[in-house]
């Protein structure tokens, strides 16, 4: 690094859109030009560029210890986060051990259960969550709650969410609390939250968030709609489900 | 043809990679976990330093990536690269005064050369620096930390910054320059 260390915003500002490639042309040939002949505006573009990728790195470090805490289950050494069947089961493969917790799904299902409640069973997991660890001072609460929710404890995630003053409640919250209820089996008050948010034009997780209303609508038996919407998402498990549901 | 098309996979993934597609990373990173976990796992190594060795590995890959060191040449090469590094990670680990300090290599064991990885040696000055740029991340507050990620990592545009912070855009401007200078300040002060 320089030991110069002010850099002018302008300066900074014109290094940084040389960098991501957003200057102007002109101003880019401009800026080449100069940089040709200033050793200390050479170290200075090199000092920004390393300082951003620095950025970058340690955000990416801090998503892939999330992507590792969500690697597929199929681990034979990860040990099973909660009870519950899950699609997961069938990433075992087609071997006994399907064989033989669908056997099981058989013989303790109560009979007159209703076959979209296995189905729903057999296919719910819950949004994984967003990373923790980088949230900042303003949306503390959402994060300290997405903690429990992390953690499986859906219900102190949703006090904490609803209790979140309006105007801060944004699409992901709106998708999260759908989630979170949803998970605690309560398919109709999911529904009060996917579904308007569902409508919206461009909302986030927009494919999720048709997924698990097809999802809801199916633990509510409502076939019709749960098709449209996994038609609507167009996830491979809704596809999945789809096929099961048209057999 | 069909390789072309391969080729045109690969470029759209290392696009993807440098625009920090978290889909496309997450995916890259389940991917490709397993393999260089069996590798480690199978010579000699545990759980936790396969986890360990591989995520140096995908940052190194990420970072190459991202200062054009890496081309694609055929239709698996990132995924043959990420292994690539991570083996010759956990190569350069083996080999190591501490591993074998506290590991006897048994008869008939044999570490295998792997092909060196273009400029990995050359390299080793810039990843220092970008070493120390990561480590003065980390050091600073939460709220330059969320907006830097948001903009140079999520590659938000100031406007949505502004309104997430729920400032004016210029703010926001001023806030991403004060921020960055605070961290050049923090880079410069555990260099010297």
């Amino acid at each position: 690094m320089s030991t110069e260390n002010d850099i002018s915003q302008e300066l900074f500002e014109t290094i940084e859109g040389y960098l991501n490639g957003s200057l102007p042309d002109s101003e880019r040939m401009e800026f080449e030009r100069q940089l040709e002949n200033d050793p200390t505006l050479q170290q200075n573009v090199e000092d920004i560029k390393t300082l951003l990728i620095g950025v970058e790195s340690a955000v990416l470090q801090d998503r892939m210890e999330s992507f590792h805490e969500e690697l597929p289950k199929d681990r034979p050494q990860a040990p099973e986060p909660q009870v519950q069947r899950s699609r997961r089961n069938w990433y075992y493969g087609f071997g006994i051990a399907a064989s033989i917790a669908l056997a099981a799904a058989l013989y303790f299902t109560p009979l007159g259960d209703d076959p979209n409640q296995s189905l729903f069973e057999n296919y719910f997991e819950p949004d994984p969550g967003l990373p923790t660890t980088m949230g900042s001072t303003n949306d503390f609460d959402f994060y300290e709650a997405m903690v429990d929710y992390k953690k499986g404890d859906y219900t102190m995630a949703i006090t904490k969410w609803e209790a979140l003053p309006e105007g801060t409640k944004g699409d992901t919250l709106t998708y999260f609390l759908g989630m979170a209820h949803l998970a605690n089996r309560n398919e109709t008050k999911a529904i009060s939250y996917l579904e308007p948010l569902s409508q919206k034009t461009n909302p986030a997780f927009a494919n999720e968030t048709r997924y698990y209303l097809g999802l809801a609508y199916l633990k509510q038996d409502d076939v019709a709609n749960a098709k449209k919407e996994l038609a609507a998402s167009g996830t491979e498990g809704a596809l999945k489900i789809l096929a099961e549901l048209n057999d | 043809m069909g390789e072309v098309k391969h080729i045109d996979q690969q470029i759209a993934l290392v696009n993807a990679i440098k625009s920090n597609d978290e889909i496309v990373l997450k995916k890259l990173y389940q991917d490709n976990y397993r393999k260089v976990e069996v590798h480690v796992l199978k010579n000699k190594g545990t759980m936790p330093q396969a986890k360990d060795i591989y995520q140096e590995a995908f940052l190194a890959m990420y970072q190459n990536i991202k200062e054009d060191k890496f081309t694609p040449k055929n239709e698996t090469a990132l995924q043959g690269y990420l292994f690539q590094i991570s083996k010759n990670k956990w190569t350069d680990y083996l080999r190591s005064s501490r591993f074998k300090k506290t590991t006897q290599i048994p008869e008939g064991f044999q570490i295998k050369e792997e092909f060196s990885l273009n400029g990995q040696e050359n390299a080793e000055q810039d990843s220092k620096k970008t070493e120390s740029a990561i480590h003065a991340f980390k050091q600073m507050g939460n709220e330059c930390k969320k907006l830097l990620e948001i903009f140079y990592f999520q590659k938000k545009s100031l406007r949505e910054i502004a309104a997430l912070f729920d400032i004016g855009e210029a703010s926001a401007r001023n806030k991403k320059y004060r921020c960055i200078q605070k961290l050049r300040a923090l880079v410069l002060s555990t260099n010297s």
